[in-house]
């Protein structure tokens, strides 16, 4: 992983007294709050319902056991004990006081770490695929350009005031881990025919209340052009993205009105006066990135592990485990271990202080002391050896995080709702309890397999819904919390928004419906066909037809 | 904070105007704009910018600070300029933004003399580099990172 010299601690050092004076200046009221707003939206901090909150970035996901550790610590000091891990794959802390943000930011400082550009109307934190290095179905890997972006748009002074947020992701593999369809821009990298790598680039995507799966902008863009041609979008959005309405801001909406083409007229006309200038990397520096990236050589592994047969076929719940929460390895010998921390009663994304630093110590002792949070808020271990997975299992059940199941329908993704966000129109914490009780029985779970159910409390769509093969969204009809339900997103390759299924529910009947959905799923699939691809095959009429005859 | 204006004060001559340059000098005489335009407005023809001189003053009016077109206009506007060519922000700009100002390619800012310090504080609060933007050889030449 990418490791900060001291240029780089140089610059944190002196951007956390940039921003102690913004706040001694905001406090004595030489700035307005119109004006700290902004600065201290570029600083990750947020005026929430409650409190305070600070959005900490983790690049792309990745971070150290240390830095883990030093992030519990502040939960701790700061916080109440609990950090939220989001689907941009920083995180969050949620009780926050103005004053103790900038001992907080000198704490990252001291990890390594800040929360710039975390929120506001500028380049957000890139985000790309948690197995990213650790799997061998990708180009190459997509860190070295997360990395080489997150610094290109840091501080960039020319988009420090967008109209509005902005989203970049990346991915290489050939599973899209990185929902890259759904973002302001989405780089996929390829390889031609040629064997060259470059990146396919996809602009406009979004979700929020217009849902929009990115278009394709350019099939193969050589990677030495990368950041001139990016430059060339944002400059295109900036100069022309509206700033008069806060529901058409976005770059989807332009590139919607535009139109696809006209659209990258506009960007070719930009980039042709700064593609292969200054504004590109220099070798030397990409090179400083890439290496930073090498693969580390890892021990060789026992692939007959005594220890591994022992295990299996004797403890289910392990077994399970091993099903679901183990995701492979470019070395056979090794193992990725995705844990859900997704339960009854805990509101998905939430870890507690003493969880994080119990994950911290299980990648030092078991992996190679790094740690990748995820889009859908949970968290990996890469480069594990799979003769030690049964004691990555044990240590998981001691702080109980063993049981959460990478991809089943327990695994939702689901925004804070009503209960700490003022926009929402209904809760989704209590809602997310019920689906889960309604789907108790684990061999139901393994049965309905892989499938994503999203829930947002409202149609900023923060929990993805329109991206889930079933998303719940939560409505207010007539002062009332309903929820409508919605079939046939999806996030990777073949990105798709679902579709709404019909009138809304209330929350005692949403579960029913859930499970008529998915009841008929398992009357209806082929052999070993997904929820997602039998909604494809079936229609989503056919799933309404039975929702609405059995409500 | 307080509106800077490069207007004319109340007896009708140029008001004071405090300016950056790249190294933050004061200078009280900059001459008043020969182009002056604001956030939104799109790059002028060729022509137009061809036909200034090398001391013609142009100049960028933000009406509101958090207008993010200002900066890239100021960067398509230093593309098409020499180097050297004075290029003024004014109107709604904060210190806070000194840095973005001067990277994107303005020379000079107009300012509210109380709020000098600031200013030139914000000018060396952070100055790493991710970005090589500035076709400005002064610019250019600062470290990368
Ligand atoms: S989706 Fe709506 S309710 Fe949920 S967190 Fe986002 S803004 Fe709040």
């Amino acid at each position: 992983m990418y490791k900060y010299d001291t240029i780089d601690r140089d610059f944190l050092d002196r951007r956390s007294a940039q921003f102690r004076d913004q706040v001694a200046r905001r406090l004595s009221g030489e700035l307005s709050e119109d004006e700290f707003k902004p600065l201290r939206l570029q600083n990750g901090l947020y005026l929430q319902l409650h409190a305070y909150m600070l959005r900490v970035a983790i690049p792309y996901g990745v971070l150290s056991s240390r830095q883990l550790r030093g992030l519990a610590s502040i939960a701790r000091d700061f916080d109440r004990g609990f950090g939220h891990f989001t689907t941009r794959q920083n995180i969050q802390f949620n009780w926050i006081k103005l004053v103790e943000t900038p001992d907080i930011l000198d704490r990252l400082a001291e990890l390594d770490m800040h929360a710039i550009q975390t929120s506001g109307n500028c380049i957000r934190n890139v985000t790309s695929d948690p197995l990213a290095g650790a799997t061998d179905d990708e180009v190459e890997n997509p860190m070295v350009w997360c990395e080489v972006i997150r610094q290109w748009s840091t501080l960039h002074p020319e988009f420090a005031f967008l109209p509005r947020k902005f989203k970049i992701a990346v991915s290489a593999g050939a599973e899209d881990r990185a929902a890259t369809g759904f973002h302001d821009i989405g780089l996929r990298l390829v390889k031609a025919r040629s064997g060259e790598v470059g990146f396919r680039v996809l602009v406009g995507g979004g979700q929020g209340r217009t849902p929009r799966v990115a278009q394709q902008l350019t099939p193969f863009l050589p990677k030495k052009n990368l950041l001139s041609y990016l430059e060339a979008i944002l400059r295109v959005y900036n100069v022309a993205g509206r700033r008069d309405n806060i529901y058409k801001v976005r770059l989807k909406i332009l590139v919607e009105a535009m139109g696809i083409e006209a659209f990258s007229d506009a960007v070719n006309m930009e980039w042709v006066g700064i593609r292969d200038s200054v504004v590109e990397l220099p070798l030397e520096e990409f090179e400083r990135i890439q290496r930073h990236f090498a693969r580390d050589t890892l021990p060789p592994a026992d692939l007959t592990s005594e220890i591994l047969e022992a295990y299996c076929g004797k403890g289910h719940a392990f077994e399970r485990w091993m099903r679901h929460n183990v995701l492979p390895h470019y070395d056979p010998g090794y193992a990725n271990v995705c844990i859900s921390i997704k339960a009854l009663g805990r509101p998905p994304g939430d870890a507690s202080a003493s969880e994080m630093e119990r994950i911290a110590d299980l990648a030092d002792r078991y992996g190679m002391g790094e740690i990748r949070f995820t889009y859908s808020q949970n968290v990996v271990i890469p480069h594990v050896r799979r003769d030690q997975l049964i004691r990555v299992f044990e240590g998981l059940g001691d702080i109980g995080l063993n049981g959460g199941e990478n991809g089943l329908i327990g695994d939702m993704i689901v925004c804070p709702g009503l209960d700490y966000c003022n926009l929402a129109n209904a809760r989704s914490l209590p809602l997310a309890d019920r689906i889960f009780q309604h789907f108790a029985d684990a061999g139901l779970r393994d049965e309905i397999g892989k499938i994503r159910l999203n829930i947002s409390g409202c149609i900023n769509a923060c929990g993805h819904h329109h991206a889930a093969d079933i998303g719940i969204l939560g409505v207010n009809k007539k002062g009332v919390e309903n929820y409508q339900i919605s079939l046939g997103g999806r996030a990777g390759e073949d990105a798709a928004v679902g579709r709404i299924l019909g009138p809304s529910f209330d929350e005692h009947r949403v579960p029913d419906a859930v499970a008529a959905i998915v009841g008929l799923y398992l009357h209806r699939r082929k052999p070993d066909e997904t929820f997602g691809d039998a909604v494809v095959r079936l229609g989503v009429d056919v799933f309404k037809r039975e929702l609405y005859a059995a409500a | 904070m307080q509106r800077p204006d490069a207007q004319a004060d109340s007896d009708g001559k140029v008001a004071r105007i405090q300016v950056f340059a790249f190294a933050p000098a004061v200078m009280e005489d900059l001459p008043m704009p020969c182009l002056q335009l604001k956030t939104g407005d799109s790059m002028p023809e060729a022509n137009i910018l061809q036909s200034l001189s090398d001391s013609d003053v142009v100049a960028v009016y933000f009406e509101k600070f958090s207008d993010g077109r200002g900066f890239s206009l100021g960067r398509q506007l230093r593309g098409s300029l020499s180097c050297d060519h004075p290029l003024v922000a004014n109107g709604h700009i904060i210190p806070d933004q000194a840095d973005y100002l001067r990277r994107v390619g303005f020379s000079h800012v107009v300012i509210v003399p109380e709020t000098l310090s600031q200013w030139q504080k914000s000018l060396v609060a952070v100055t790493h580099r991710f970005q090589a933007l500035n076709t400005s050889p002064r610019t250019r030449s600062r470290p990368r990172r």
